[in-house]
């Protein structure tokens, strides 16, 4: 029920992103809650994009844990 | 990048494995603060690949094992009522109420429909004017703004015949409640990603002020837990407990902004019954008063004869985390996952369900090898 799930942005009318969680599996999330662009992973749950995932960050957290590693 | 394969990375995982085990430890305790975490933990096998001195327990995360029987109740007497359609997330179907489920309330013949979203129980009632439709509202921060958007919509649309029922939880008013009642015994606390992502780190402030303990925000996948553990035992090492986030890629101090005006503008804080606590002050939300109309509660005036809890079942004690499966007479026994007596054993994300499964899989491997 928590679950939330990465997905690419691929199209976006107004409110409503159409999103792409790979395989061919695509699917249309209300956007109103974050500042997405096309081609940005969002954070999907229940039919929202609840957070934009920040590319940066997560290049940052393997890096770190490679180090650890 | 997928953000979901590189985090999985099984050579990757093996490395913190061996990081997390050269760590000086005695005897730790880790609450895993979200049936997810111990379900992807469960899944990944890491309390069998980590050193047998660091446990994992699992909290009360989980939405569907704290909420408690008297909101399934108070669904299922709503359906009772003519021209009521009732919506629910879809885990939440099974949920034991004090006699039924809202699953077995729908073979007998009650018009229960499970939904994936707020919006998708408000479209429902857009295309069936003639009937009321009520969206039984549970979940903490992840969840709650999308229900408060979703009255934005239906406020904005003029939807006179959508309700929701009062059940949002505030995530952090159980680690509270927890913490204050003081039975559980753990050295650090893994959180959750995705409510996180919403409420940010901030909000776990009071954990490492007040009662001197080590959190860490996790995300989901094996190499994050891992890391997130690594991450917990060098803070107790250091001794200098404080709120670190794993989990940057998608959480932040202040967390998602636009969600939590959202959230202010429709819902106030309320006291709230939660499963395994009773009832806890400032725990849950309820709508604010210009947006009532929605409010199930002021339709439906359902009077809830006494809830039961099942009588020997200790889903309670195993929510606050002073218990485990193992203590209850029914594990694995009368309540299994195909005839689940407690919330616990119901949730695949709760804490019997994943004790059952992964004691199956032991099983089998002694049995065979």
């Amino acid at each position: 029920m928590c679950v939330a799930v990465p997905a690419k942005v691929t199209e976006i009318n107004a409110e409503t992103a159409t999103v792409d969680f790979g395989e061919g599996t695509k699917k249309d999330v209300n956007i109103s809650l974050v500042d997405a662009k096309v081609g940005e992973y969002v954070l999907v749950h229940a039919g929202f994009a609840i957070q934009v995932i920040d590319e940066k960050a997560a290049k940052d957290t393997l890096e770190l844990m490679e180090k650890i590693a | 990048m997928k953000y979901v394969d590189e985090f999985r990375n099984p050579g990757l995982a093996k490395g913190l494995v061996k990081k997390v085990a050269e760590l000086p430890r005695r005897n730790v305790r880790v609450m895993m603060g979200g049936g997810m975490i111990a379900h992807a933990a469960a899944e990944a096998g890491l309390e069998d690949m980590l050193h047998k001195e660091v446990t994992l327990i699992l909290g009360p995360g989980c939405p569907r094992c704290v909420t408690p029987a008297s909101a399934i109740d108070n669904a299922i007497a709503i359906s009772e009522f003519p021209k009521t359609i009732v919506t629910i997330h879809g885990g939440m179907t099974m949920i034991p109420g004090s006699s039924k489920s809202l699953e077995a309330k729908k073979a007998e013949g009650g018009d229960i429909r499970a939904v994936y979203s707020c919006t998708e129980a408000l479209n429902i009632a857009i295309k069936n004017p003639e009937k009321n439709v009520i969206f039984v509202a549970v979940g903490y921060e992840t969840t709650s703004p999308t229900v408060a958007s979703t009255i934005i919509e239906a406020q904005r649309k003029g939807v006179e015949n959508f309700y929701i029922t009062r059940g949002h939880i505030i995530f952090t008013s159980i680690f509270r409640a927890l913490l204050e009642g003081g039975e559980a015994r753990f050295n650090g606390l893994l959180m959750p990603g995705p409510v996180s992502t919403i409420i940010g780190s901030k909000a776990y402030d009071f954990i490492p002020e007040k009662y001197k303990l080590p959190c860490v925000i996790t995300g989901l996948e094996t190499c994050d837990i891992l890391q997130s553990i690594y991450m917990l035992l060098k803070q107790m090492e250091e001794d200098k407990p404080r709120v670190e986030i794993q989990y940057s890629r998608c959480v932040n101090e202040e967390g998602n902004l636009a969600a939590k005006k959202i959230l202010n503008e429709v819902f106030e804080v309320c006291d709230s019954p939660l499963r395994g606590f009773g009832v806890v002050p400032k725990s849950g939300l309820k709508l604010r008063k210009k947006y009532e109309q929605f409010d199930a509660e002021k339709v439906y005036n359902v009077q809830l004869e006494e809830t039961k809890e099942s009588k020997g079942c200790i889903c309670g004690e195993v929510i606050r985390g002073v218990m485990t499966s193992s203590d209850c007479p029914f594990f694995g026994k009368a309540c299994t996952p195909r005839r689940p007596i407690g919330p616990c054993m119901v949730d695949p994300h709760g804490a019997c369900s994943l004790n059952y499964r992964s004691s199956s899989v032991r099983g089998l491997l002694r049995r065979f090898t």
